[in-house]
C-alpha cells in the first residue's frame, strides 16, 4: 500500500493556539522517551527498527489500558514528553483521548497499511487548574 | 468550516451568551473555534459535515454554575446539549443532535461525594468516570465492586442515564441508580426520591420516596440536567469464578438462548452474561487482513481457522459465578449440565486458557468490574475504525434470538460487513447489540452504512423489535418506531418537554424529543 503521510494537529486536545508555536513537529521524530510497538505485526517491528532508538521500547498488543495506568498517565501529566508508536489505530485513539484531558498534544501520524499507524506525539502538561483530578489517583497508586 | 448557529439565533445573541457564560465559568472553560473540535463525533456517520456540529462548549464546575448557565440560556434561547463526559463514542460522542447547540460539558463536575461500604452505594457527579470510581475504591481498600460497561472512560452517571449495561450481577445500570439531583430548565434544583425529605438518611437507599417516581423522566431525555446520582455497588463476593462456554455453529444460538432463559430466571446465571459472536471476539486481538485478504465478509473456511487459532466458537458465552465455593460449585454444575447437550460445546475456566491475549482472561476483568478500553480493539478489524451500534431488544427465547440473528447478520453481510454481535442477557430480555465497523474515511462506505442501518431499523420494527439506545443521527428514526396509538408516548413526552422546558433549551432532539418551536419549524 502506498504510504500516506500527514501531520495532524490533534483535534482532541483543546490546544490553545499559543501553545502550537512552541512545538517544532519535525523534532518529534527525534529520540522518543517511549516507543510502543505492536509486535503482532512484522511490519511494525521493521518500521520501528528504522527509527532513532528509544531508551524504552515497549511491546503492545492493541490495548492501551495497562500502559496508560502503568506509565503513560504519569508521563503526560508530569512533564513534556515525546512518545512514538507503531500500533493499531485504536491504541492511538484511546491514548490521545485519555492524554488530552491532562496535556496539550501535537500528533503526527502516518498510515503504514490497513492495520498499522506510525505516530509521534508531543505532550505538554496542562496548567494545574485545567485538568481533571483523575490523574492524581494514578499518582497515588 | 465556521461553526453553525442554531436555528433562530443571531451571531450577536450567541456572542452575548458566550460572554455571559465566560463570566460564570471563567474564560478558560468556554470553548470556541478550533477548540470545539473535541466535541465533534469522531466516528461521524453522515456525509453532511454540517450535521451534529456544536457551535461552542462550556464546562461548569458545580451545580451552581450549571444553574447560572441555564438561566442565561433560557433568557437568550441558547440550546445546550448536555454530556457527562462525552465518551459515548458508538452513539455520537459529545456531538449534539441539533447543529449550533452549545455543548454543556459536565466533565468538571467530577467529585465522588460519598462511597458507603456499609450500605453499598456511591453518590457521584456526572464527570466521574468508571476509572475514577474504581481507583477511588481501590485506593481505600473498600470491599466493593463497581459494574462497568466495555469502555471504562465513560461516566457512571451518563451511562446509567443512557440505559447502559455492564456484566456483573449489577449490570442494569439504571436499575441500580438510586436518588438524583437535577437542575431543571428554569434553574431550579430538585432532589428525587428520599432526597426531597430534608434531613433524610436514605436518599441512596430507597428509590421511590413518596408520590410519583420521576427518575426515569431524566434518563435518555432532555427534561433536566442530572448533577448528582446515587449508584448501588456490589459487595465484594466471597468467591469469583469466570467461565467461557463455546459453541461451534451459528445456528446453535437458538438452543443456547432456550437454555439460558430458565437459568437466568432462576438466578443460576447470576450476572448479565453475554453470548458473543466469533468475529466480535476475534477482532479484539486480531485483524481481518491477518486471515483474509479479500473484500466482504469472511468465508466459512476462514471462520473455522479463526475458531481453531483462538480456541473460540461461532458463539461464546462469557459468564461468571459469584459467592462462596459451596454455592458456586452447585451453580456451575447446573450450568454445565444444562449446556452439555449441545454438540461440540466446550467449557473453559481461566486456567484452561493458555493463549495471550485471550477473550476469557479479558472478560474475566470486565465481569468483576475492572474498567478497561480493550474492546476498542474491534475497531481495528477492518482498518477503518468507525463503528455504530444497532441494539434491538427481544425476549429471551431461542426463536427470537435466531430470528434476530438471521435478520441482522443477513443484512450486515449483504452490505459487505462482517457480523459482530452479542446478546446480553438481562433479567427478562436480550439486548442484541451489533457493532458495524466501517471505514470512516470512505464516504461511500458511510452511505452504505446509513442505508443498512435504516433498513435494519425498519425490518426490526416490523417484527416488533425496538432499539433500546441509538446514535444521535438516528434518534428521530428510532423514536418514530415507538408510535403505538398514534404516537401517544411521544405526544406525552412533548407535553412534558413543553411544560418543563418551554423555551426548549435543553438538548433539543434527544431521543427524538423536540421542543415546540422546533417541532413547528419542522412542520412549516
Amino acid at each position: 500500500m502506498r504510504r500516506r503521510q500527514f501531520i495532524e494537529l490533534t483535534a482532541a486536545c483543546l490546544l490553545p493556539s499559543t501553545a502550537l508555536a512552541k512545538w517544532d513537529v519535525s523534532a518529534i521524530a527525534a529520540r522518543p522517551d517511549l516507543l510502543y510497538v505492536d509486535e503482532r505485526f512484522p511490519q511494525a517491528q521493521r518500521e520501528a527498527a528504522s527509527w532513532a532508538p528509544s531508551p524504552a521500547r515497549i511491546a503492545v498488543c492493541g490495548d492501551v489500558t495497562p500502559f496508560w495506568s502503568r506509565e503513560l498517565a504519569r508521563r503526560v501529566g508530569e512533564a513534556p514528553a515525546y512518545i512514538r508508536g507503531v500500533t493499531v489505530a485504536s491504541f492511538l485513539f484511546c491514548f490521545r483521548t485519555l492524554a488530552a484531558e491532562h496535556a496539550d498534544l501535537v500528533i503526527a501520524t502516518s498510515r503504514l497499511d490497513r492495520n498499522l499507524i506510525a505516530w509521534s506525539l508531543a505532550s505538554t502538561p496542562k496548567p494545574e487548574g485545567q485538568r481533571t483530578p483523575w490523574l492524581n489517583h494514578y499518582h497515588r497508586a | 468550516m465556521a461553526e453553525p448557529l442554531p436555528p433562530g439565533l443571531t451571531a450577536e445573541r450567541m456572542s452575548d451568551a458566550l460572554a455571559r457564560f465566560r463570566k460564570i465559568v471563567g474564560k478558560d472553560w468556554v470553548f470556541v473555534d478550533d477548540r470545539v473540535a473535541s466535541y465533534h463525533d469522531p466516528y461521524t456517520v453522515p456525509n453532511d459535515a454540517g450535521l451534529h456540529r456544536a457551535h461552542a462548549a462550556v464546562a461548569p464546575a458545580s451545580s451552581e454554575e450549571v444553574q447560572a448557565l441555564v438561566k442565561v440560556a433560557n433568557e437568550l434561547h441558547v440550546p445546550l446539549w448536555t454530556v457527562s463526559r462525552g465518551k459515548n463514542f458508538a452513539y455520537g460522542g459529545a456531538a449534539p443532535v441539533l447543529s449550533g447547540s452549545v455543548v454543556l460539558d459536565l466533565s468538571r463536575l467530577n467529585r465522588i461525594l460519598e462511597v458507603n461500604e456499609k450500605f453499598g452505594y456511591a453518590l457521584v457527579e456526572p464527570g466521574v468516570s468508571y476509572f475514577d470510581l474504581y481507583q477511588y475504591i481501590k485506593d481505600r481498600g473498600l470491599k466493593l465492586w463497581i459494574d462497568v460497561p466495555d469502555p471504562g472512560w465513560g461516566s457512571v452517571v451518563g451511562n446509567a442515564l443512557d440505559h447502559g449495561v455492564g456484566y456483573t450481577p449489577y449490570g442494569d445500570h439504571f436499575g441500580m441508580q438510586c436518588g438524583m439531583e437535577v437542575v431543571l430548565a428554569n434553574g431550579e434544583v430538585v432532589r428525587t426520591g428520599m432526597g426531597a425529605l430534608p434531613g433524610n438518611n436514605t436518599w441512596q437507599l430507597f428509590k421511590y420516596g413518596f408520590g410519583p417516581y420521576v427518575d426515569g423522566l431524566f434518563s435518555q431525555s432532555n427534561f433536566g440536567i442530572v448533577t448528582k446520582m446515587g449508584i448501588w455497588l456490589m459487595s465484594e463476593p466471597a468467591g469469583y469464578r469466570p467461565y467461557l462456554i463455546t459453541f461451534p455453529r451459528e445456528e446453535d444460538i437458538e438452543q443456547v438462548v432456550e437454555i439460558v432463559r430458565p437459568l437466568r430466571l432462576n438466578n443460576v446465571l447470576q450476572n448479565a452474561a453475554t453470548i458473543r459472536s466469533l468475529v466480535l471476539d476475534a477482532a479484539l486481538f486480531t485483524t481481518k487482513s491477518q486471515y483474509y485478504p479479500g473484500k466482504g465478509p469472511i468465508p466459512d473456511s476462514v471462520a473455522k481457522q479463526i475458531m481453531a487459532d483462538q480456541e473460540i466458537g461461532m458463539w461464546n458465552f462469557c459468564g461468571a459465578l459469584y459467592g462462596p465455593p459451596a454455592i458456586t460449585d452447585v451453580l456451575w454444575s447446573t450450568t454445565r449440565d444444562a449446556f452439555a447437550s449441545i454438540p461440540g460445546v466446550k467449557f473453559y475456566f481461566p486456567e484452561d486458557r493458555k493463549r495471550r491475549p485471550d477473550i476469557l482472561i479479558h472478560r474475566a476483568d470486565t465481569m468483576r468490574g475492572i474498567p478497561k478500553l480493550t474492546e476498542f480493539g474491534f475497531l481495528n478489524w477492518n482498518g477503518g475504525g468507525g463503528h455504530v451500534g444497532f441494539s434491538p431488544v427481544s425476549p429471551i427465547t431461542g426463536q427470537d434470538a435466531i430470528r434476530q440473528w438471521r435478520m441482522v447478520s443477513g443484512r450486515v453481510r449483504e452490505h459487505g460487513f462482517d457480523y459482530m454481535g452479542l446478546m446480553a442477557v438481562g433479567f427478562r430480555e436480550l439486548h442484541h447489540v451489533t457493532v458495524i465497523v466501517y471505514d470512516q474515511n470512505d464516504p461511500a462506505e458511510r452511505q452504505k452504512l446509513d442505508e443498512l442501518f435504516r433498513l435494519m431499523v425498519r425490518e426490526a420494527a416490523a417484527e416488533g423489535y425496538g432499539e433500546y439506545r441509538t446514535h444521535i443521527h438516528y434518534m428521530d428514526t428510532i423514536a418514530g418506531t415507538y408510535g403505538w396509538n398514534d404516537n401517544a408516548l411521544m405526544k406525552m413526552h412533548q407535553r412534558i418537554k413543553d411544560a418543563l422546558d418551554p423555551n426548549g433549551i435543553l438538548s433539543p432532539g434527544k431521543s427524538g424529543i423536540w421542543p415546540r418551536h422546533l417541532r413547528e419549524a419542522k412542520k412549516a
